[in-house]
């Protein structure tokens, strides 16, 4: 899907941006490592970084992780670098969107010979990239490199002899369905990301990072840097005044238009289910998320940001409700398709597939909602720190009551390997610093109007 | 003595309180939600004794040989005035001194192998001090056996670290010396875990001792050092380990035993844990009884808890006799959404029981999964 | 776990008694497999106490080390009867023909298949692999040849034992975990004993409950290693071990015999039920029968097997105590892979496995209600494409969204796409497309085309993979570290045995 807003390059790239762009041709190191807070200008910077490459050596590789990212950066070229000649680099099992195989400045194929001689730019993904063989560009830029598992570094390492890693190390971490734990320790362990596995094999490789998230509104930036990038101070890029959102219709006083209308004035809300133990399918949960959803959109809300200072009115594909597990946003869109007609186009999907994603208001079922116990899985700092940080407005979170007692219940007997202390936040302290931050924006769903907890 | 003191005297009645120990304040953190053992712990009663009097496995008993194995690791290394661990610690900490000071705090004051543990922490916390600030010209390097306090639940905690190392950049590191081997460079994952979790009670007394004087918790580092046998050798290896997230969860834990005087509150009046020994010091009070005193504490039974407590197996049988879902693992607990007892749950899938409404959406679901067993059985197709 | 497990068991904790789930044996069960019980000494971090082994159940052999001292004598033992073992499935090879990837060439018609109780002694015999494949090897004393050897070999099982689906070593519980439900809990089902007595209790008993209950009674309870509990370290062991200390120092050859022969009689005793359970479980897992995908596993065994036999003739060196980049990174592929296949497989051959998905969302199943054999589309070249279409309708939840690939235990290897998920007043219609396994409209396979009204399952297609083009060793880029030094035969030069 297409971000909701495309401001123009210049004004996203800030000079942290600039000062790397700069610095790239003279690279003495083989690498670079950018780490990229949530919304901080990183599309932007792949963009102009490979624009800048490929006048001095191309064609420039560009490696994505997904599909979707690639035919995200593939436009972004075609709209803000039109001089340049892109390539797609695809499988066959994979089907480009109409809007860019009808582009004339874009070719696709799926063969890397009908491709690299005549083009400035080749995109593809990490693993279509791995298919080619016995080639090697000057260049390479490799997009989401935390979301790259090392051992897909391993495979395309050999198409270059220097790259740009840009990424968001906040984000959630590779997987695998199988038992990895023999590789642990390893300075080329195949789990790690890409960036991971690169820094431990090149300590001296330069690493910057982007400092103004242009995305998050002021009202996020502190709870989001604090709780899940703590090692990477950012801040934000637009001003509290230029955000607003405001309801021109009036509300009804119930706790679902409380909810929304503090989200309105405070950036943040949690609205708070009675305490019960569901498991994943939370149908009350689920209706307290999508009559949130239809409260913001009944009552025409306006948004007003940096890029639209007239003012936007709210429509379903602002919106996007997040969850962790697929059955849950599975059911959420059958209730949609089912009984909510008005909300067609907002977005619904799990973490995984919300990374990298912008929105002006979010919902997000917490992880934790209706749990029994938290694992793993649920507590991971990057599942909740994608949920949070995906909006520009508002972030509005549903869950049962108790999640705090939860965390205290936490058991702390997870394997432990040597090492130094993770550059990734922990799990249980981010949620719990999130809790704490969303205690002061409590709405209770069964409170009488007025009521608020807190 | 506090009424709080009172009262857990109470529960334990005439046997000497067991206090709590780096190992026991570790269990804190691996069952935080169980409030049996949160009283137990803090009215100091001997659960081990506890189990064997009720006649149940005793899952925690320690094998002699271990001990054996681990004691005599540990002399090797703090031999010689510590002889051997010094180049270990030079390499894992960067001590760039080429001499190390060692003291051994054990033999402290006194001709016995141990001093006693008032005198020894006494010594810990002048050697610490003057090592924080600077007093002396020797700093004193390595400390072995040293004594620190911890306030736990308002209590004075004495806890025993092997050895703490003081560099000269002015940071204390914890060093635990471990019997558990580091094959390859990789300890036992659950092993290092309760070890740092031990370390982190340590860290945490260092901390408030050192805050007592107005120092920073930075003087003292999340990073602890794992001392122990190499692959398949006596020969030791030194390994640092963040313990910053047991720090934290331990800290956590800590602030929760707050609790306790609610937890008393609930009980009925005259519960009692002491097993009354008799003249022979064999236990005389009649099983059933304490099966009923314990009964009033709420447990938090899951089949991990043999690993890490010795009244694992009484909680077992109570949970099966409850016919409780959580005594089948965590999984099937998961599965059930909240449902506590197998009896519930079966009945709600035979139809015998109308789900309530919190209830319907896992009732369908198992309604469902028992239709495509039954199918099974009759058609495997 | 699925929710299917989860009724099973309280099934089981209610009535007392295990639970069927896969009728199907799904890895090969040899008829000789070697079975092995292992001790290990409490204390230091691989030192044996004592191994029995052996392919008889009447006859099996004990092997106890030495509380002190050296074990290499108990290791050469160890090494020519597991060596032996190995040996004798060498005797047979049979040809392969070349195919378009690979040359013509043998394969041994059998593999080692070495049974042992639970997942913890495989760990075990992992680390006494990584101890004993780097000992020197000393050309007077051919036992040290023999120990390196079997330090190699155990290497490789263990290695295999990490492959789902692999029949190389297998720990008992997990095998039995496949065919039954217990109404304990699966931690408690690591116990070989409680575990067997709630699937197969004693005639006596009232029911698997009751016999697992008596099974544990600390009097008489023995656990299946390789750790040994406390008391018996405590009651039995320690002053054993006093003695033959002493004994030692007082250079008493006589009574260090004598100690050892008492140490022999407590460990056979000590290890003998365990013993007796491996081969009731083994006939219980013997009788059942296998299913279609077995066979062919047990062949990649025996490539894997050859190959690896060809490994140690043409090469031989130890392999490195820890992967270095490239090999990691195979090792996972082929960990992922092996995984994918072997669920993939286990669907389509078992229909408890198949029931399992249903209740996880993975699957759904139901009656095929229409079915469209002529339906054709507009390729993306303009071309028509033969794609019959069908109806099912399914009593499942189907959290599925259109363009999902599906696999059909009917026929394993054509491919069906969701195109509509309609709710249809309880059950749910799914339509789908066929999109492989059909031929062409001028060869068509008419046999995948379903009647109307039959039953199907269908399941999440596994994803379609190729295994990568792996860099070679030397070309191991500079994002990992570049080449890695040469081949490192040893990880603690001149460290090898030693007392303890």
């Amino acid at each position: 899907m297409t971000p909701p807003h495309q401001p123009s390059p210049q004004q996203r790239l800030d000079t942290a941006a600039r000062a790397i762009l700069e610095q790239l041709p003279m690279l003495t190191h083989r690498g670079l490592v950018v780490d990229s807070p949530p919304g901080a200008g990183k599309s932007t910077l792949v963009a102009q970084a490979a624009d800048a490459l490929a006048q001095s050596s191309a064609p420039c590789v560009v490696i994505a992780q997904t599909n979707s990212q690639v035919d995200h950066l593939v436009r972004r070229f075609a709209r803000h670098h039109p001089h340049l000649r892109i390539a797609r680099l695809t499988g066959t099992e994979h089907t480009v969107p109409d809007d860019l195989q009808v582009h004339p400045g874009i070719r696709i194929g799926t063969r890397i010979e009908a491709l690299e001689k005549t083009a400035d730019v080749i995109v593809g993904t990490a693993m279509k990239w791995a298919t080619v063989t016995d080639r090697r560009w000057p260049w390479a830029i490799i997009d989401e490199a935390y979301q790259m598992r090392s051992d897909m570094l391993l495979w395309t390492a050999g198409l270059f002899d220097r790259a740009l890693f840009v990424g968001d190390p906040g984000q959630l971490d590779p997987f695998s369905a199988v038992e990895t734990d023999r590789f642990q320790g390893l300075s080329h362990d195949p789990m790690h990301s890409a960036v991971a596995v690169l820094l431990a094999n090149n300590r001296d490789l330069p690493v910057h990072s982007l400092p103004v998230s242009w995305r998050l509104p002021s009202s996020a930036v502190p709870l989001i840097s604090d709780a899940f990038y703590p090692f990477m101070p950012f801040h934000a890029g637009g001003r509290e005044a230029d955000r607003t959102l405001t309801f021109p219709i009036t509300g009804m006083r119930t706790p679902t238009d409380e909810v929304i209308e503090h989200a309105a004035r405070t950036g943040w809300a949690l609205f708070e289910l009675p305490a019960r133990i569901t498991g994943q399918l939370d149908i009350e949960a689920f209706q307290a998320v999508l009559g949130i959803a239809e409260r913001l959109l009944a009552r025409r809300a306006i948004t007003t940001c940096e890029e639209n200072p007239e003012g936007h009115v709210l429509l379903p594909g602002d919106i996007a409700i997040g969850t962790a597990h697929r059955s849950q946003a599975h059911h959420i869109r059958a209730l949609v398709a089912r009984q909510y007609p008005q909300l067609h186009g907002v977005t619904v999907d799990t973490a995984n597939r919300l990374q990298g994603c912008e929105f002006r208001v979010t919902i997000v079922l917490h992880p934790l909602s209706g749990r029994g116990d938290a694992s793993a899985f649920h507590l991971e700092a990057g599942r909740l720190c994608v949920l949070t940080s995906r909006h520009r407005h508002a972030c509005i979170v549903v869950a049962r009551a108790g999640i705090a007692e939860l965390l205290d219940a936490h058991p702390s007997n997870d394997p432990v390997h040597p090492g130094a202390a993770s550059k990734v936040a922990d799990g249980w302290e981010a949620n719990h610093a999130v809790l704490a931050h969303l205690a002061q924006h409590t709405i209770d769903a069964r409170a009488q109007p007025g009521r608020r907890r807190g | 003595m506090s009424s709080l003191d009172a009262r857990l005297g109470v529960l334990r009645g005439t046997a000497p309180p067991i206090p709590h120990n780096a190992r026991t304040l570790a269990a804190l953190t691996a069952n935080p939600s169980c409030d049996r053992r949160s009283l137990l712990d803090a009215a100091g009663i001997d659960k081990d004794a506890l189990a064997a009097h009720l006649g149940l496995p005793r899952p925690l008993r320690k094998s002699q040989l271990a001990l054996d194995y681990g004691i005599a690791f540990e002399r090797q290394i703090t031999a010689q005035a510590g002889a051997p661990l010094v180049p270990l610690l030079r390499q894992a900490l960067g001590l760039t001194l080429s001499e190390v000071s060692y003291e051994d705090v054990n033999s402290v004051g006194s001709d016995d192998d141990k001093s006693p543990l008032k005198l020894r922490r006494a010594h810990t916390r002048s050697r610490i001090l003057s090592a924080a600030h600077r007093r002396s010209d020797d700093p004193r390097t390595l400390l072995d056996h040293p004594v620190l306090c911890l306030t736990v639940a308002g209590h004075q905690v004495y806890l025993e670290p092997d050895v703490i190392a003081f560099q000269r950049d002015g940071v204390f590191h914890v060093v635990e010396i471990k019997s558990f081997p580091v094959i390859h460079g990789q300890p036992d994952p659950i092993k290092a875990n309760a070890a740092l979790t031990q370390a982190a009670a340590y860290v945490l007394a260092l901390r408030e001792l050192l805050a007592g004087d107005g120092l920073p918790p930075d003087r003292v580092s999340d990073t602890v050092i794992l001392v122990n046998p190499r692959n398949f050798t006596r020969h030791p290896t030194a390994t640092p380990f963040s313990a910053h997230k047991q720090i934290k969860y331990l800290s956590r834990h800590l602030d929760r035993l707050r609790r306790l005087p609610q937890l008393l509150d609930k009980l009925p009046p005259n519960t009692t844990f002491d097993l009354a020994p008799g003249p022979d010091q064999r236990p005389t009070r009649p099983r059933g009884e304490l099966v009923a005193a314990l009964a009033t504490v709420r447990p938090y039974y899951t089949p991990g808890c043999r690993h890490h407590c010795d009244l694992a197996f009484h909680c077992r049988t109570e949970a099966h006799n409850q016919g409780r879902t959580a005594a089948l693992g965590t999984a099937v607990r998961d599965d059930l959404a909240g449902i506590d007892t197998i009896a519930t749950a079966l009945a709600l899938t035979d139809g015998h029981l109308h789900p309530s409404r919190g209830q319907k959406d896992i009732t369908q679901a198992l309604r469902h999964a028992q239709r495509i067993h039954a199918d099974l059985q009759t058609d495997p197709a | 776990m699925s929710l299917l497990t989860s009724l099973l068991r309280m099934r089981a904790a209610h009535t007392g008694n295990a639970q069927r789930a896969s009728q199907l044996r799904h890895l090969h069960l040899s008829d000789q497999p070697l079975m092995l019980l292992a001790l290990k000494q409490t204390g230091p971090a691989a030192r044996p106490l004592a191994i029995m082994l052996g392919t008889d159940p009447h006859r099996p052999r004990l092997l106890v080390a030495p509380p002190s001292g050296s074990t290499a004598p108990m290791l050469g033992t160890l090494a020519d009867a597991v060596t032996a073992y190995i040996d004798a499935c060498q005797r047979h090879s049979e040809h392969l023909p070349a195919t378009s990837s690979k040359p013509a060439r043998r394969r041994y018609t059998d593999a080692p298949q070495i049974l042992v109780p639970n997942p913890q002694t495989v760990q075990h015999l992992k680390d006494l692999g990584d101890d004993l494949r780097f000992r020197s090897v000393d050309d007077q004393n051919p036992d040290s040849r023999a120990v390196q050897r079997l330090g190699h070999w155990l290497t490789y099982l263990t290695d295999r034992a990490d492959l789902p689906g692999s029949a190389a070593l297998i720990p008992m519980t997990s095998f039995l975990g496949m065919h039954w439900i217990s109404g304990q809990s699966p931690l408690e089902d690591e116990d070989l004993a409680t575990l067997l007595a709630w699937i197969d209790p004693p005639r006596h008993a009232a029911s698997g409950r009751d016999a697992a209950h008596t099974a544990e009674d600390p009097a008489t309870y023995r656990p299946a290693g390789p750790a040994t509990d406390a008391a018996f370290d405590n009651d039995h062991l320690v002053p054993l071990f006093d003695a033959y200390a002493h004994a030692r120092r007082q250079a008493q050859g006589q009574q260090q015999t004598r100690t050892l022969q008492e140490l022999d009689r407590l460990l056979a005793t000590y290890m003998q039920p365990t013993w007796d359970l491996m081969w009731q479980a083994y006939a219980l897992l013997q009788a059942l029968p296998e299913a279609k995908g077995t066979a062919r596993r047990w062949d990649q065994e025996r490539t894997a097997f050859t190959d690896e036999c060809n490994y140690l003739a043409q090469d031989g060196r130890p392999r490195p105590a820890r992967d270095h980049a490239v090999a990691a990174a195979v090792r996972l592929a082929r960990m992922e892979h092996a995984a994918t296949a072997f669920a993939a497989e286990r669907a389509a051959d078992d229909p408890f496995v198949r029931a399992e998905l249903r209740t996880t969302g993975e699957a759904f199943g139901g009656p095929v209600t229409t079915i469209d054999p002529e339906h054709t589309l507009r390729g993306p070249t303009g071309r028509a494409q033969w794609r019959p279409r069908l109806t099912v309708s399914t009593p499942d939840p189907v959290p599925m969204e259109p363009g999902q690939l599906l696999a059909c235990h009917t026929h394993p290897n054509a491919r069906y796409k969701i195109c509509e998920v309609t709710p249809a007043d309880g059950d749910t219609l799914v339509e789908l497309e066929i999109t492989a396994g059909m031929g062409t409209v001028t060869r068509p396979n008419h046999a995948v085309l379903p009647e109307a009204g039959a039953f199907l399952v269908f399941t999440i297609a596994p994803d379609h993979y190729r295994m990568p083009e792996f860099p070679a060793r030397d070309q191991t880029p500079w994002t990992h570290g570049g080449p890695p030094a040469d081949h490192p035969a040893d990880s603690d030069e001149g460290e090898g045995e030693e007392e303890q």
